[in-house]
C-alpha cells in the first residue's frame, strides 16, 4: 500500500503538508504523542512531506492565560491543511469565558461536518459486536448546539427554551 | 381464594374492584392486546381483584375516521378508569395537520407527567443481551422537544428555509420528575438486593440554560432524599457507560427527549423492545403500553411478541394492588417459558408466534397463581 501511495505521491509535485498537533489537556498530552509517531512514520516510509506544527488550546491553556485558544493557535493553524486534536476538559458549569476548542475551531473554520468510523475490531468483551463496518456523518453547526437559550415566566413559573434550528443549506450540506 | 384471604382483604380495607380501559389502537396493537386482557382476565378468575374491562378507541385509524386521534367517549371513558392498557398507534411519516399522536394526547389531557420504563435482563444468552441488568428509566413525560413549538425563521442570512423547534425546561416539571425518580429509588431499596442510587442524565454543556434548570432542579430535591445516593453524567457519556455496564445503574432520571433515546438504546439488551413496557402516571390514571409501537415489518404477520402488552398488563395490576405482588407470579412465568427457550417468537430468536408464545406464558401463569392461591400467606403484609 506505501508503495503505491509513494508512486502516486512520487508523480505528483512535493508539497509540503502543515499539520498542526494540538495535544491540549489530561491525557490529550498522553495519547497525541503517539498519533504524531505515526505521522513521523508516514513521511518517512512514503513520500509524503509534513510539516508538524505543535499548538496550545484548552482548559490549562485557559487556566494560564485567559484564553482556551490563544490568538498564535489560531493564526497557526489557519495556515495548516490538517490537525491533530487531543482533548479539552469541559467542566461543567464552565466558567465565564471559556469557549470549548472544539466549538470554536468548528464554527472559525466552518467544520459543518463530523465524520465517525465504526468498525469492529476482535476484541471478545461483552458490548463489542461483529461485522460492524458504518460511518457516521454527524451535521456540526446547528441543532441545539447553536445556543440561543433563554429563561422566561410561563404562568409565573420557572421556564428555560432552547432553540433547536435546522436550516435547508446545512441539512443539503451534510 | 381461601376465606382467609377474603378477610384479610376485608380487614385492611383494601379495593379489589378497579376499572380498566383497554385500547388496542393500531397495527400490532391489536394483536398483542388482547393477551394482556388475558392476563387481566385471568387475575379477575383466580383472586379476589376484579378488573372491569372498558374497551376504548384511539390511534390513526380513528383518527381518519373520526378526525380526532382521541374521540371524546374515549377520553370520557378515560377519566372513569383506574388504569389503561394501550397498545400501538400508527405514526404516519408526515402527519396531517392537526393530528396528535394519541398517546401524547392522553399525556397532556390527563397529566400523566412521568414514563416510568423497568429495564430487567431476561435469561437469553445471545447478544445484544446482557446480563445483571434491574434499572428504572424515569423520562419526564410533558415538556422537552415534545411541547411541539415549532415554526419558520422569518429572517437568517443562511440562505433556504430555517426551521425552529423551542425545547422547554421548567422547574416546575423538573422538579416534580426529580421527586418521583427519588420517591422510586426509596421503594425499590425494600425490595431489591442492590444499593440503590439515582443517576441525573443531562447535556448542560452545550445546554446551560435548559438542562442547567434541570440539573439544578434534580440536585434540590436531592437534598430531600439525603439517604438516596445520587450523581450526574452527560447524555453522551451515560450512553457510552450504560452500553459499556448496564448493570452498574438503578435509577435514571431524564428530560423527555434524552429519556426517550435512553430507553430504546438499552431495550436490546434485555430482550428487545418486545419485553419493554413501560408506563404513564401521574394525577389518577395509569396508562401502561408495551413501548413498541406498531412496526411496518412485524404487522399482519401474527409474530408480534405479546409479553410486553402482557408485562403492562401486569405492571397495572401491581400498581393498582400491590399486596398481592401479582408480578411475582408473571414474572416467574416469563423466566419459565424463555428458559425453556422452546416456545419464542422471532425478535427471541425462535420460530414461534405471537399466539403460541401468549399462550404458553398464559399457561404457566395460570399455574402458579393457582398454586399461589392454594398457599397461605399469598398476600404479603403491608
Amino acid at each position: 500500500m506505501f508503495r503505491r501511495l509513494s508512486m502516486v505521491l512520487a508523480a505528483a509535485p512535493a508539497k509540503a503538508f502543515r499539520v498542526a498537533v494540538i495535544p491540549g489537556d489530561g491525557i490529550g498530552k498522553e495519547v497525541i504523542p503517539w498519533g504524531q509517531k505515526c505521522l513521523e512514520a508516514v513521511q518517512m516510509y512514503s513520500g509524503l512531506r509534513l510539516q508538524l506544527v505543535p499548538l496550545e488550546a484548552g482548559y490549562e491553556c485557559f487556566v494560564k492565560t485567559g484564553k482556551s485558544i490563544p490568538d498564535a493557535t489560531i493564526q497557526e493553524l489557519s495556515t495548516c491543511q490538517g490537525a491533530l486534536f487531543g482533548a479539552a476538559a469541559t467542566p461543567s458549569p464552565a466558567p465565564f469565558g471559556y469557549v470549548s476548542p472544539v466549538i470554536d475551531f468548528r464554527k472559525r473554520f466552518n467544520l459543518y461536518a463530523n465524520v465517525r468510523p465504526m468498525k469492529s475490531v476482535p476484541v471478545d468483551t461483552p458490548a463489542a459486536r461483529s461485522n460492524v463496518d458504518m460511518v457516521v456523518v454527524r451535521e456540526n453547526t446547528e441543532c441545539l448546539y447553536v445556543a440561543r437559550e433563554k429563561f422566561d415566566l410561563l404562568n409565573a413559573d420557572r421556564v428555560a427554551i432552547a432553540e433547536r434550528q435546522v436550516s435547508e443549506a446545512a441539512s443539503l450540506r451534510i | 381464594m381461601k376465606a382467609t384471604s377474603r378477610l384479610l382483604i376485608k380487614i385492611k380495607g383494601l379495593r379489589t374492584t378497579f376499572r380498566v380501559g383497554i385500547i388496542p389502537g393500531d397495527g400490532i396493537g391489536l394483536e398483542v392486546v388482547p393477551w394482556g386482557q388475558k392476563i387481566l382476565e385471568a387475575v379477575s378468575k383466580n383472586t379476589p381483584l376484579t378488573f372491569e374491562l372498558v374497551p376504548l378507541e384511539a390511534g390513526f385509524n380513528v383518527f381518519k375516521k373520526s378526525g380526532k386521534s382521541v374521540p371524546d367517549e374515549t377520553m370520557k371513558g378515560l377519566k372513569s378508569c383506574d388504569a389503561a392498557l394501550f397498545g400501538a398507534a400508527a405514526t404516519p411519516v408526515t402527519p396531517p395537520v392537526g393530528y396528535v399522536p394519541p398517546i401524547v394526547d392522553i399525556r397532556q389531557r390527563c397529566n400523566l407527567y412521568a414514563a416510568v420504563r423497568p429495564l430487567v435482563s431476561v435469561p437469553l444468552d445471545k447478544k445484544p443481551a446482557r446480563p445483571n441488568v434491574d434499572m428504572l428509566v424515569i423520562r419526564e413525560n410533558t415538556e422537552c422537544l415534545y411541547v411541539q413549538k415549532e415554526r419558520w425563521a422569518l429572517d437568517s442570512n443562511l440562505g433556504g428555509k430555517v426551521a425552529i423547534a423551542e425545547r422547554h425546561i421548567s422547574e416546575k416539571a423538573s422538579r416534580r420528575i426529580a421527586r418521583l425518580a427519588f420517591t422510586a429509588a426509596r421503594q425499590r431499596r425494600s425490595v431489591k438486593t442492590r444499593p440503590p442510587h439515582v443517576t441525573i442524565v443531562h447535556k448542560a454543556n452545550i445546554l446551560p440554560v435548559t438542562d442547567g434548570l434541570f440539573l439544578e432542579c434534580c440536585r434540590d430535591v436531592a437534598k430531600e432524599f439525603a439517604d438516596i445516593p445520587f450523581d450526574d453524567q452527560l447524555l453522551d457519556s451515560f450512553m457510552y457507560k450504560v452500553t459499556a455496564n448496564p448493570a452498574q445503574y438503578d435509577v435514571v432520571v431524564a428530560p423527555n427527549t434524552w429519556g426517550n433515546v435512553i430507553s430504546n438504546a438499552i431495550a436490546p439488551m434485555v430482550g428487545g423492545l418486545g419485553m419493554v413496557a413501560g408506563i404513564n402516571q401521574g394525577g389518577n390514571l395509569l396508562v401502561a403500553e408495551p413501548v413498541h409501537g406498531t412496526p411496518k415489518h412485524l404487522e399482519n404477520k401474527g409474530i408480534a411478541n405479546p409479553i410486553a402488552a402482557m408485562r403492562a398488563a401486569a405492571m397495572i395490576v401491581q400498581r393498582l394492588a400491590p399486596t398481592f405482588d401479582v408480578e411475582y407470579f408473571f414474572e416467574k412465568a416469563i423466566q419459565q417459558v424463555l428458559m425453556e427457550g422452546r416456545i419464542l417468537t422471532p425478535d427471541l430468536g425462535g420460530q414461534s408466534t405471537g399466539s403460541e408464545l401468549g399462550e404458553l406464558v398464559m399457561t404457566r401463569f395460570l399455574a402458579l397463581l393457582q398454586l399461589g392461591s392454594e398457599q397461605e400467606g399469598v398476600f404479603r403484609d403491608g
